[in-house]
């Protein structure tokens, strides 16, 4: 039987850090759940492989789509210029199963309280579109930890939240920065990751690999959708997980969904259903509504595509720094997450996983490194283990002229409009990242790091891998997309469960929140039956 | 199209001094150039660049090459720096004794 010729109870379009979890939600509910994920299938990889097929470094291809012909338009000054995946200014997403949970770095912050109320707390700067939420850091408290006990979190250490794993292994930079914070006077904690530090879920311990951001798992001990809230609903026997295909119309009456139009095996279908969940991520997600023509009457959908600045400093130390244990993150400090004299919010800062050679060689030499000949072979092998890293992201600040829109002339294999991204980042963002680059300089040069470096980027588009932001939640239909439950205003079946709900982003890596937001959305929409 | 056949001994010299052996080995040993050969899409650009370089640039003493380099640097940087970044990626892209001296090693 195809999966078209049912009605559903619900689908979910996306199968990342919101679909997958509300997937699980819906059918554990007794829903009828499809599942319709544009990518594929991700495998888990072996140790010992190829460092260009790294969604962190995707020059020539991804490990996780989108597919390369793709393309994405870059509007600037009226101009628009095409990108394809393999271009930073695609703002790519991870696209498979498990969505970017896959390859993920899995910092799994939770947001603080303040982050759901920047408005109030800092005032609105001019220009800017920030908001608080409708709801705030209690509101998301239980689905925090029921998300973090399901998906598996480690953490603890220094904090006063608990986490059900200890921390995953310490590192000798971690354990070298940890004692300069102390210091300093800064309190620091372990860095909380969907990482297995003990067997837990079934899955095994993490082997401390040099190998996590960026890849698979080769030994399935970090923590995704993927092999937690999506096997979680297939257990019902009332989910069903198609991948390869591709929602390009949500169906409605009115202001009714009845199914979506899907791309599956180059046939066209209709699905119908009596819910649909969108969680594509912030850019496919606002594309998609906005193709539909669902949630648009006050021009709110796309707008407000935020991701993350970030404050990036090296330095290079007198000694080695290097112990190659990973996954690497192990000590971060959150005193300067908001608060921060002269500037709006602010951001954690913490260390990198282990730096592969190839990134290190391409993106992490001091300026005036040389560059290559035997200079350069002799300063990589002589500072490669001395090099120490601090970073973090920051809290951008949401413009309304950020967006994603859709062309009106160009379309994709299936027909579909291709996005078109717009705007830059709000002059408060950069300025934060001044700020908080300059708290990473004094935390390595502390460390005992000599020849310290990182800057400040310009204004452009803030969007990537922690894009939110283009469907924001709020009470007012005027200024938002979705209410505070995740559900388009004014329409009776249709929500949003991914991170395009956010109305800011955090001083922190954001798919905690967005499940936890997806979490609290799906069991509103199974209490209503 | 492939890079042309006579301009592939300017690109295996001109890896050689990009990243050369010493003591440990350098990008020809690595492979570095039937890398860039692989990457077919780029051939016109190493078609067109390559051909700046000297006609005896694979036969000149090193330090000729690296003046030749230099000077391609200054004329060609968007080239060069393809040149160059992707000899460095075929040379740590995948296992290599590069990681060792680095001291990069994969235990488990």
């Amino acid at each position: 039987m195809s999966f078209s010729d049912s009605k559903w109870d619900a689908i979910v379009i996306g199968s990342g850090a919101g679909g997958g979890v509300a997937a699980a939600i819906l059918a554990e509910a007794g829903m009828s759940v499809l599942i319709l994920e544009r990518g594929n299938h991700v495998p888990n990889q072996p140790v010992e492989r190829d460092h260009l097929r790294n969604h962190r470094l995707t020059q020539y291809g991804h490990n996780v789509g989108p597919q390369l012909t793709d393309l994405r338009g870059m509007e600037t000054e009226g101009n628009v210029t095409w990108h394809s995946p393999l271009d930073g200014q695609y703002n790519n997403n991870a696209m498979g199963v498990g969505g970017g949970t896959s390859v993920y770095g899995a910092q799994a912050w939770r947001f603080k309280e303040t982050d759901f109320r920047m408005a109030s707390h800092y005032g609105v700067p001019a220009g800017s579109s920030l908001a608080d939420w409708p709801i705030n850091l209690a509101d998301l408290l239980p689905h925090y930890e029921a998300v973090e006990n399901e998906l598996g979190v480690s953490g603890g250490r220094g904090g006063t939240q608990s986490w059900p794993m200890p921390p995953t292994a310490p590192t000798l930079k971690g354990e070298r920065l940890a004692a300069a914070a102390s210091r300093l006077g800064w309190d620091t904690q372990a860095v909380p990751l969907a990482v297995n530090s003990i067997p837990y879920g079934g899955r095994p311990a993490c082997t401390n690999c040099q190998h996590c951001v960026g890849f698979a798992c080769p030994v399935d001990a970090k923590n995704g959708t993927q092999n937690t809230f999506l096997p979680r609903a297939m257990a019902t026997g009332r989910a069903e997980l198609r991948t390869g295909v591709q929602v390009v119309r949500i169906e409605t009456d009115g202001l009714v969904a009845t199914g979506v139009t899907a791309i599956a095996d180059g046939q066209t279908q209709t699905i119908y259903a009596d819910r649909v969940i969108v969680a594509g991520g912030a850019i496919e997600s606002a594309r998609l509504l906005l193709v539909s023509d669902i949630g648009t009457a006050h021009d709110q959908v796309g707008r407000n595509l935020q991701g993350h600045y970030y404050a990036m400093a090296a330095g290079i130390t007198s000694d080695s720094v290097y112990d190659g244990v990973g996954p690497g993150p192990s000590v971060a400090t959150l005193r300067w997450s908001h608060d921060n004299e002269g500037i709006i919010g602010g951001g954690m800062l913490a260390d990198d996983f282990v730096l592969l050679p190839i990134i290190y060689a391409k993106r992490a030499l001091p300026p005036g490194a040389p560059r290559w000949g035997q200079d350069w072979k002799d300063f990589v092998r002589e500072n490669y283990r001395r090099t120490l890293q601090v970073m973090g992201p920051i809290q951008d600040i949401p413009t309304p002229e950020s967006r994603v829109k859709i062309s009106d002339h160009e379309q994709d294999v299936a027909g579909m409009p291709r996005v078109v991204l717009s705007g830059v980042a709000h002059p408060e963002s950069p300025r934060a990242q001044a700020f908080l680059l300059g708290k990473a300089k004094k935390w390595l040069t502390e460390a005992g790091a000599e020849r310290i470096w990182g800057g400040v980027a310009g204004r452009y588009l803030s969007a990537g891998q922690h894009q939110a932001g283009t469907c924001r939640m709020g009470d007012d239909p005027t200024s938002s997309v979705v209410d505070a439950g995740g559900k388009v205003h004014g329409y009776a079946n249709v929500w949003v469960a991914d991170a395009s709900v956010h109305v800011t982003n955090g001083g922190f890596n954001p798919f905690l929140t967005a499940m936890a937001t997806a979490r609290r959305t799906a069991l509103g929409i199974a209490s209503k039956g | 199209m492939p890079i042309e056949v006579h301009l592939r001994p300017r690109l295996r010299a001109a890896v050689d001094r990009i990243v050369p052996r010493d003591y440990e080995p350098g990008a020809l040993d690595l492979k570095a150039d039937e890398f860039i050969e692989n990457l077919t899409d780029y051939a016109d650009r190493y078609n067109a660049g390559l051909a700046k370089l000297p006609e005896n640039f694979d036969l000149s003493s090193p330090e000729m090459q690296d003046s030749a380099l230099a000077d391609l640097e200054s004329a060609d940087p968007e080239f060069f720096e393809l040149l160059r970044t992707q000899t460095i990626e075929g040379c740590l892209a995948f296992p290599s004794p590069l990681w060792d001296s680095m001291g990069f090693v994969v235990t488990a």
